[in-house]
């Protein structure tokens, strides 16, 4: 085998060698870099699905729970000369709510629960939303069934609940701060959640069925 | 170094069709993935830079391939989110609209980057028509759309309502 035969049948030339390392090189440079804005997006992508899936969630929870918030009447705060006033077991706040539904099936044990929900903050721009449940029992006022909290979503900035509805004195319903130790129920409770990237959840409305014949209303029709 | 680097290529050259013209090595025997060192090396036929760059465009094709169903896989989720989000708003809708008097007609308005229609109308082949309970049926409508891409989406959600003639 002579030493020109040999050159032509085995391998490449330093020239060659070096194009082919350099294309190489370009193409494994690509390649990483796709790799990495993949995984990149994989897991921007996961988070922003799992967080949208829980916010699904919480407004499902919502609506189940809050479209089927009893009017329960409770002895109210407020002195009066007639006696005590009665108010309901329905205490709505900008920040708060707590009211009393039906019991999550998650609880198995049936009947009515006490449910709040409310923001707890973590900082200026983190915070989040929690649920707490107890179970309701009018003879003790349920301060002595345990409480259960539960953080239902994270990363949340601002949590905001108002009401509709005609509170004493005013002539045609309209959306409220707070709802507070009045004898009847909202007709609608709206939760408008801004999430910790600024992102804005579509608003969650919920009707209270056992509300107040919204017929009953002066006025005329004016909707939210 | 050139023996296993010819090893992986080979596993992609074989997958791709070679014109019957192609020059074989000039050695009839084609030892791969020897292991002996020595003369018996140089008798290796090694790749030529055209099959090199053949090897590595394939390559890239089959990569580009994985990486579209990849990016596939990423828009339907995205897609899957906004259907999310416009079966939220339709609901919160459809939820103001059990309020108060009956008002028949259409409403569109915009919900960020959402549209949304509202409609009320009297359904009278619902209710007969009885004097002495006067009720009567309404449909209540709401559509949500909303652009994915070049496409046009939509989530519809409709109930019937009781309420006064």
């Amino acid at each position: 085998m002579s030493a020109g035969r040999l050159r032509s049948a085995a391998g490449f030339t330093l020239l060659e060698l070096l194009i082919g390392i350099a294309v190489l090189g370009l193409l494994m440079g690509m390649l990483f870099g796709g790799l990495r804005l993949a995984s990149h997006q994989v897991e921007w992508r996961t988070a922003r699905l799992d967080r949208g899936s829980r916010v699904t969630l919480v407004q499902a929870f919502m609506r189940r729970s809050l479209a089927d918030a009893r009017p329960l009447e409770i002895e109210g705060s407020r002195p009066s000369i007639a006696g005590p006033t009665v108010a309901l077991a329905f205490d709505g706040t900008a920040e708060e709510l707590e009211f009393v539904g039906p019991a999550p099936e998650s609880a198995e044990s049936g009947g009515l629960e006490l449910i709040g929900l409310g923001l707890v903050r973590r900082g200026a721009a983190a915070g989040a939303l929690s649920l707490r449940v107890r179970a309701y029992d009018t003879g003790a006022g349920g301060a002595t069934a345990p409480l259960r909290e539960t953080l239902v979503l994270e990363g949340v900035r601002q949590a905001q609940f108002a009401y509709f509805g005609v509170i004493a004195g005013e002539t045609a319903p309209r959306w409220h701060e707070s709802w507070r130790e009045l004898p009847y129920l909202p007709a609608l409770v709206r939760l408008t959640l801004t999430l910790s990237g600024g992102e804005r959840v579509p608003d969650l409305v919920v009707a209270l069925r056992l509300s107040q014949d919204p017929s009953l209303w002066h006025g005329g029709p004016e909707r939210p | 170094m050139r023996g296993c680097f010819g090893a992986w290529i080979s596993v992609i050259a074989r997958a791709a069709p070679l014109p019957s013209h192609y020059p074989l090595p000039p050695q009839g025997r084609v030892e791969r993935g020897n292991l002996e060192l020595g003369p018996v090396r140089s008798r290796v036929a090694g790749f030529t830079l055209a099959e090199m760059l053949v090897a590595f465009t394939v390559a890239v094709l089959l990569l580009g391939a994985v990486y579209r169903v990849f990016s596939a896989g990423l828009r339907a989720e995205g897609s899957a989110e906004a259907y999310a989000k416009a079966v939220l708003i339709a609901q919160s809708s459809l939820d103001t609209l059990w309020l108060g008097p009956v008002a028949e007609g259409d409403v569109s308005d915009s919900v960020g980057a959402y549209a949304r229609h509202v409609s009320v109308k009297r359904r009278s082949d619902l209710v007969r028509d009885d004097q002495r309970r006067p009720l009567a049926a309404y449909e209540m409508g709401v559509d949500v759309l909303w652009r994915d891409g070049v496409r046009q989406r939509q989530v519809s959600l409709s109930a019937i309502r009781l309420g006064p003639p």
